[in-house]
């Protein structure tokens, strides 16, 4: 059942993604819910249990980039390892702030990343500081959006009642 | 962490490296494995693709009720000087005609249409300008063939063409370079995307007078692009003092956010 829940709602993702989201840019910069959704589940779960979703939401942000195979991989199971590592060992208080603490250098991480391993690919970087800003902050209010309601599913369809041990934010 | 559970960690590292090393490498295998995931979610995307582009005319007529009226008389007027151009211009193409044959030159059309395809995917990261049709080598496609649209304005090429699917690098794309000529008075250029986002043409003397309006055409230097495919009309010219050249920003013609159908042409 949890399996199929899961299933069920990641081919919603998918279908956002590749339907509704790139009608909803601003000034030509998009949402990648890809990465909000397995950065969430890195921080709320860990980042081991979402490996296999890593690997695949990689490959299939791949398919639809215009870069090397492999590229959104490399880049998303570096940044969901750091916001792991960034939620149990540095900013270990759970609040909102330590979650913008969390999120902001991981979504930095992962768009510096492709940008640098890119720009490697091609021999070329081109880099675009109000594009960069701007997909920072879109990106970042959705993945605190997108934190809370998977916090919410977590808790109501994942874990049994006796199992409740997500520390409050 | 275990021992055990390290080496499991260290393995599954490894193991995705020779995948997608092997991926890069085989020739064939991720362009087989991309055609499969576009056949599984294009029609998918096309009718999203379909449904935002029917919700943002809805949205841009609203939005623009007040400026129809004046656009309406505007476009009566240019219809009418087009309409009397298009008449001069047949008379001298029978002119042409005539005399190609008095000499004994066979007529070449310029645009050969090879496909027409449809938009079924965008790149949904943000990070390039690129679309995908839903044709393929079976149709006989090959990279580096010119798009046009259904109006016949500048798209872009082809960069990479799977068996059913290929995707196009739009002449939006920070890498894409198109050799163009000012209609008017054949002045070269270079188009390309600048930092802020906009069409410029790059190369353009300071000594030349160019005027806002004047249309942009392809001049088929790179060998990619067709002669005579028209890009788009001149919006701005920024002479700075600074610079060698004049910078000269364009407007083109095609509306890439609502591209449904385009022409493969060679």
């Amino acid at each position: 059942m949890k399996i199929v829940f899961s299933l069920i709602l990641i081919f919603l993702i998918l279908l956002f993604q590749i339907g509704i989201v790139p009608h909803i840019s601003i000034d030509g910069v998009f949402v990648n819910l890809i990465l909000i959704s397995i950065l969430c589940l890195s921080i709320l779960v860990s980042w081991k249990s979402v490996l296999g979703w890593i690997i695949a939401g990689g490959f299939f942000l791949d398919f639809y980039s215009n870069g090397f195979l492999g590229l959104s991989v490399i880049a998303l199971v570096f940044s969901c390892f750091f916001a792991y590592f960034l939620s149990r060992k540095i900013f270990k208080e759970k609040n909102f702030v330590s979650l913008l603490l969390v999120l902001i250098p991981s979504l930095f991480s992962y768009r510096l990343l492709i940008i640098l391993l890119l720009g490697v690919f091609r021999g070329s970087f081109i880099f675009d500081y109000s594009s960069f800003g701007i997909w920072l902050l879109y990106n970042l209010v959705f993945s605190v959006l997108v934190f809370y309601i998977s916090k919410y599913l977590h808790n109501k369809f994942f874990i049994s009642k006796h199992e409740k041990s997500i520390p409050k934010i | 962490m275990s021992k055990t559970s390290r080496k499991k960690y260290l393995l599954i590292v490894l193991g995705l490296i020779v995948i997608i090393v092997l991926l890069n490498i085989v020739p064939g295998l991720s362009n087989g494995l991309g055609n499969f995931v576009f056949k599984v979610f294009s029609p998918i995307q096309k009718f999203f693709i379909d449904l935002g582009n029917r919700v943002y005319s809805v949205f841009s007529i609203l939005f623009s009720i007040r400026d129809l009226a004046k656009e309406n008389i505007a476009l009566r007027e240019e219809v009418l000087m087009l309409e009397s151009k298009v008449a001069e211009l047949s008379e001298v193409k029978r002119e042409n005609r005539v005399l190609r044959e008095g000499i004994d030159l066979s007529e070449k059309e310029n645009l050969l249409i090879i496909q027409k395809a449809s938009v079924v995917g965008k790149d949904i990261q943000g990070l390039d300008d690129w679309i995908l049709i839903d044709k393929g080598s079976c149709s006989g496609l090959v990279k580096d063939m010119a798009v046009v649209s259904v109006e016949m304005g500048l798209v872009g090429r082809i960069i990479e063409v799977m068996e059913n699917f290929s995707k196009i690098m739009l002449i939006t794309n920070k890498e894409s370079i198109v050799a163009a000529l000012v209609e008017k008075n054949r002045v070269e250029g270079v188009v390309k995307e600048s930092e802020k986002s906009r069409l410029f043409v790059d190369f353009i003397p300071r000594g030349e007078v160019l005027v806002e309006g004047d249309n942009l055409i392809t001049s088929g230097m790179d060998n990619i692009f067709p002669k005579g495919i028209l890009i788009g009309k001149i919006e701005e010219i920024d002479f700075s003092q600074n610079q060698l050249f004049q910078k000269i920003y364009i407007n083109p013609v095609v509306n890439f956010s609502k591209l449904e159908e385009v022409f493969i042409v060679e």
